[in-house]
């Protein structure tokens, strides 16, 4: 090696040395952020079906138009890869895109506000350490007026006060409310379309899902699920005799909360404890019903015919027994779960339970891989309400039986993430701003013709 | 009016008709599929199964209509032979893999030459390495589930073969108690046992749920956790290709150049129909594909269609063991011994797999106790000790393909007045040589390794639903129906799909095998039309 050569290399050292406890701080703020940023499942909304991770591309289909999610891999043509830090704050604290354009409210950043600005820096250092995907975003198809995003100026006055909450102090609710966003879908909205005062995580419908009552209430709530109870469910899906996840909470599950640290999930469930019981949805959902029958094994007698079994429990029978049991108890561990005691059956809409039949249930835990098949393929519309009501009367709340056509509706639904909702939810209010804007219009024209 | 009716006609909804329309569909090509039976949801079948006298009967859950019978269809096949064949098939959307074991093996090198290596039957005109990616194909188009790092030929020491570019897309499924203790006492013997490889998902794949272990695989898996031909269906048929139920194909026509021209089908009620196409595919099993094929005086310039007809020879030793195994949790089969697949044997005796069977046997157990003339008291006591001890050890034995065994027009018509199959078949010495040997030696083998009291052999032939060379594939149009491709050598937009198409039998459940050739002649057709 010749001395220049190694002048080259001594300095080369040198840098490397002294970089070196900043790559160390770096690569802690990417672990951090990774975490931060798989609490908020940023990646159940930003990636297309099959698509790579993060690469954008999921369409939110409603009566408006559709919007693609973006890419936020750090590409710099098509992803965040030029966005500065001070862009990406704005974003998530104020929902302003880089060219300064209004963000529509599927991207929740009224929960995000909330996000210490610290934890922002961290999620934009583990998004900027992914490999850049390199895949233009699909353009939002959005009809008129709903393309004009200068309308959410409108929607924020009505409906965005971001909170502070503290992320030490008041971690638990931080988890909820910040990161996980969990009111987003779990809080009923008023007529302004925003969080109704007073009813906060009491329930409501996302995407055809009732998303449940998860106040403290013990009746309508989960007032009677200890904190090992709430951060088994949210870690596994499962909780047997009393609920598993499916839908967008099963996704919410095996995206976000089956990988979040112990003490943010104990933070978390403990808060949920505290949160103002609400009087809403059914009460008992989760303890509703018991065995039926003997539960007698099916091979050796004549199952059905000749009992005049109505078609519901024909249906039942053969499609659903052979895993939930002729009496209804499942397997015993809850990844085969029993059909009463259980919050779906139990429920007073039929929705959840119609949607598990025709899409069937996937939920990959690192707890357990719980499947079941769609039925939408081997069941018309009236099999599905008929296998509905029979399960929902026999094993958990008869109230509010299904329709054929809300079957139907539920059937042509493309099941989209939970975000969408919350689209739909602006929509509406846009609709109603334009309306109020054009109505004020015709006023203001009339009087004006009046007095000439 | 469109030129054609569809790019692509095919007969048959079976695995291999689904496989292909599938494929095709994918590329964006217009398939028509034509199917002789119903259509029949999972749900009816379990339903119909559940209310059965006999649920040992595993055809008696589906339909047999007098226009598209089924396996064991009273007076439908003509037996002409010294040896009866018991065709396994069924006539719906999805075909015959509603009801199987759902073993999907690959063939070893050896088994595609035969005849160069050990100087009996006949060679495939393509090689195991050619084949390779397409079995993985077919792998994970089915979803199979086994060990990668087996030696599937027993002659390997131990290590994988034969060779594979890809991985099983699933794990294996774990034992049950009775193959774990059983596969020790054997390798302890050393003999061979491995997982058998099948199509069971052992983790949710695609639209199926993970395996729960119904033991109820035949006749039919009550939550579809194990593949069935209907799935390809669904899925090609979402991708736009159009089912016909209840259309009986009776006539091919040929037209300039040796071209296939269109195909008549005719429904339930008799009436009649003509579909025109670019190409055409026959996927309508080892029976009914030659069938259709010699009513129409089609590919058989080699006088080849319907010969060589082959199935696995199937036998077996009932016996109770010392110690209970307790069979019949997890599915009904499982295991494999595989000592006598390949070698040097082969010139004089057969291929050989056996298996000792995992089917909850309490009602053979009964049946053979009431035989006995055992009554209560006694009855229940001795159906619960003998279940927990029931082994059922079954060989499958390689069939040579031999042209006297065949399948020809029967004078008899059924309803709709097309001919019956007349089936010839009888066994060679080449294969009777081989069951006697297992019977005077491995057979009291495994009796003594398990301290078993023999309670049967059954020597007589018994059908493992396992048709194959009907069409048969070689690289001489003198003497075979297709070309490696599937491609009849008479009719170059004629394709033939299946296990029918196979020149050698193996030992093990050819559907893989005919998977594998469907995909790999599916692609290429894809090009062409």
């Amino acid at each position: 090696m010749g001395r220049s050569m190694m002048k080259i290399s001594v300095a080369l050292a040198l840098v490397a040395l002294s970089a070196a406890p900043a790559l160390a701080q770096d690569q802690s703020e990417i672990v951090r952020g990774k975490v931060l940023t798989t609490e908020g499942d940023c990646v159940a909304c930003h990636t297309a079906p099959g698509g790579t991770p993060f690469a954008g591309g999921l369409p939110f289909k409603t009566p408006m138009g559709t919007i693609y999610s973006p890419n936020i891999t750090p590409d710099k043509d098509t992803g965040i890869g030029t966005w500065t830090d001070a862009e990406f704050l704005r974003a998530l604290h104020q929902g302003i895109g880089k060219n300064g354009e209004h963000l529509y409210p599927a991207f929740p950043y009224t929960s995000f506000a909330a996000i210490s600005d610290g934890d922002v820096a961290a999620i934009k250092a583990y998004l900027f350490s992914l490999k850049p995907v390199h895949q233009q975003n699909t353009p939002n198809e959005m009809v008129f007026p709903y393309n004009i995003r200068s309308l959410m100026i409108g929607w924020n006055l009505l409906n965005f006060h971001p909170e502070t909450i503290d992320p030490v102090t008041e971690r638990g609710k931080y988890v909820a409310d910040a990161l996980e966003h969990c009111a987003e879908c779990h809080s009923p909205r008023g007529l302004t379309m925003g969080v109704e005062s007073g009813k906060y995580l009491a329930g409501a419908t996302v995407d055809g899902w009732t998303a449940y009552n998860i106040t403290s209430d013990p009746d309508h709530g989960i007032g009677t699920w200890s904190v090992d109870d709430i951060k088994t469910y949210l870690k596994t899906g499962n909780l047997p005799g009393k609920a598993q996840a499916a839908g967008p909470m099963g996704e919410v599950i095996v995206n976000s909360t089956s990988h979040m640290p112990d003490a943010d999930l104990t933070a978390l469930a403990e808060y949920l404890k505290t949160v103002h019981g609400q009087a809403d949805g059914a009460a008992g959902r989760s303890a509703m019903g018991g065995p039926v029958g003997s539960g007698e094994a099916l091979t050796g007698y004549r199952a059905t015919q000749g009992k005049g079994a109505s078609e519901g429990e024909v249906l039942f029978t053969a499609a659903c027994s052979t895993c939930h049991g002729t009496g209804g108890a499942g397997e015993g561990s809850g990844v085969l779960p029993s059909l009463y005691h259980n919050s779906v059956t139990g429920a007073d809409t039929p929705n959840n339970l119609a949607l598990a039949v025709l899409n069937g249930v996937k939920r990959g835990t690192a707890f357990n891989d719980a499947s079941m098949p769609a039925f939408r393929d081997e069941f018309s519309d009236e099999q599905v309400a008929a296998v509905t009501d029979y399960v929902r009367k026999t094993f958990g709340n008869a109230a509010n039986p299904i329709t054929v056509q809300q079957v139907s509706d539920l059937r042509n639904d493309v099941t989209p993430p939970a975000a969408i909702s919350v689209l739909m939810r602006w929509a509406e209010i846009a609709a109603g701003i334009v309306a109020v804007l054009v109505v004020l219009a015709i006023v203001i024209l009339v009087l004006r013709r009046r007095r000439v | 009016m469109a030129e054609y009716d569809a790019d692509v006609i095919v007969v048959g909804s079976g695995v291999m008709g689904g496989l292909t329309a599938y494929t095709l569909a994918l590329q964006g090509k217009s398939v028509i599929l034509l199917e002789a039976g119903p259509r029949v949801p999972r749900w009816k079948t379990v339903e119909r199964f559940r209310n059965l006298v006999d649920v040992t009967d595993y055809n008696a859950p589906y339909p047999d209509l007098d226009y598209a019978p089924r396996q064991g269809s009273v007076d439908y096949i003509q037996h002409t032979g010294p040896v009866k064949f018991g065709a396994g098939f069924l006539k719906l959307v999805g075909g015959t893999t509603w009801h199987w074991g759902g073993a999907t093996w690959r063939f070893l090198p050896h088994d595609m030459k035969l005849k160069s290596t050990y100087g009996v039957g006949r060679d495939f005109p393509i090689s195991y390495e050619e084949l390779e990616p397409f079995y993985g194909h077919a792998e994970r188009e089915i979803g199979v589930n086994g060990n990668s790092a087996y030696d599937e030929s027993g002659r390997n020491g131990g290590k994988t073969f034969p060779p594979r570019s890809t991985p099983y897309p699933m794990e294996a499924q774990t034992f049950n108690y009775m193959n774990k203790t059983m596969q020790q006492t054997l390798d302890g013997a050393s003999y061979w046992t491995i997982q058998e490889p099948n199509c069971r998902a052992s983790r949710p794949y695609a639209e199926r749920p993970t395996c729960v272990g119904n033991n109820n695989c035949m006749p039919i898996c009550p939550i579809g956790a194990q593949y069935s031909g209907d799935r390809h269906v669904t899925r090609a048929e979402k991708l736009g290709a159009k089912v016909i139920p209840g259309a009986v194909v009776y006539k091919i026509d040929k037209g300039p150049g040796g071209k296939i021209t269109a195909v008549h089908y005719l429904t339930p009620e008799g009436e009649t129909h003509q579909l025109t196409a670019k190409a055409f595919v026959m996927a309508a099993h080892a029976l009914e594909t030659p069938k259709i094929l010699l009513m129409s005086d089609v590919a058989n310039s080699s006088d080849q269609v319907g010969r060589n007809l082959m199935d696995h020879l199937g036998f077996n030793l009932i016996m109770t063991s010392k110690d209970a195994l307790w069979p019949g949790t997890g599915p009904v089969q499982q295991n494999a011994i595989l000592n006598d697949r390949d070698g040097p044997q082969r010139s004089h005796y057969a291929s050989l797999k056996h298996q000792v069977g995992n089917e909850a046997p309490n009602v053979p157990v009964a049946r053979y106790l009431l035989g006995k003339g055992v009554l209560q008291p006694q009855l229940d006591e001795q159906i619960r000790h003998m279940s927990a001890r029931w082994m059922n050890f079954n060989t499958n034995l390689e069939q040579l393909p031999d042209p006297v065994n065949r399948i020809k027009l029967s004078p008899k018509k059924d309803k709709l007045g097309l001919p019956k199959p007349d089936v010839y078949y009888s066994v060679g010495e080449y294969e009777a040589r081989t069951q006697a040997k297992v019977i005077n030696e491995t057979y009291p083998a495994f009796q003594r390794l398990f301290g078993g009291t023999v309670l049967s052999i059954v020597s007589d032939w018994q059908p493992q639903d396992h048709q194959m060379g009907t069409c048969i594939m070689g690289d001489d149009a003198r003497t075979s129906v297709v070309d490696k491709d599937c491609r009849s050598w008479d009719h170059s937009n004629l394709f033939i799909m299946g296990t029918q198409t196979l020149p050698a039998s193996s030992s093990v459940n050819p559907t893989l095998t005919g998977a594998a050739l469907t995909l790999r002649a599916a692609a290429i057709l894809a090009k062409e039309v």
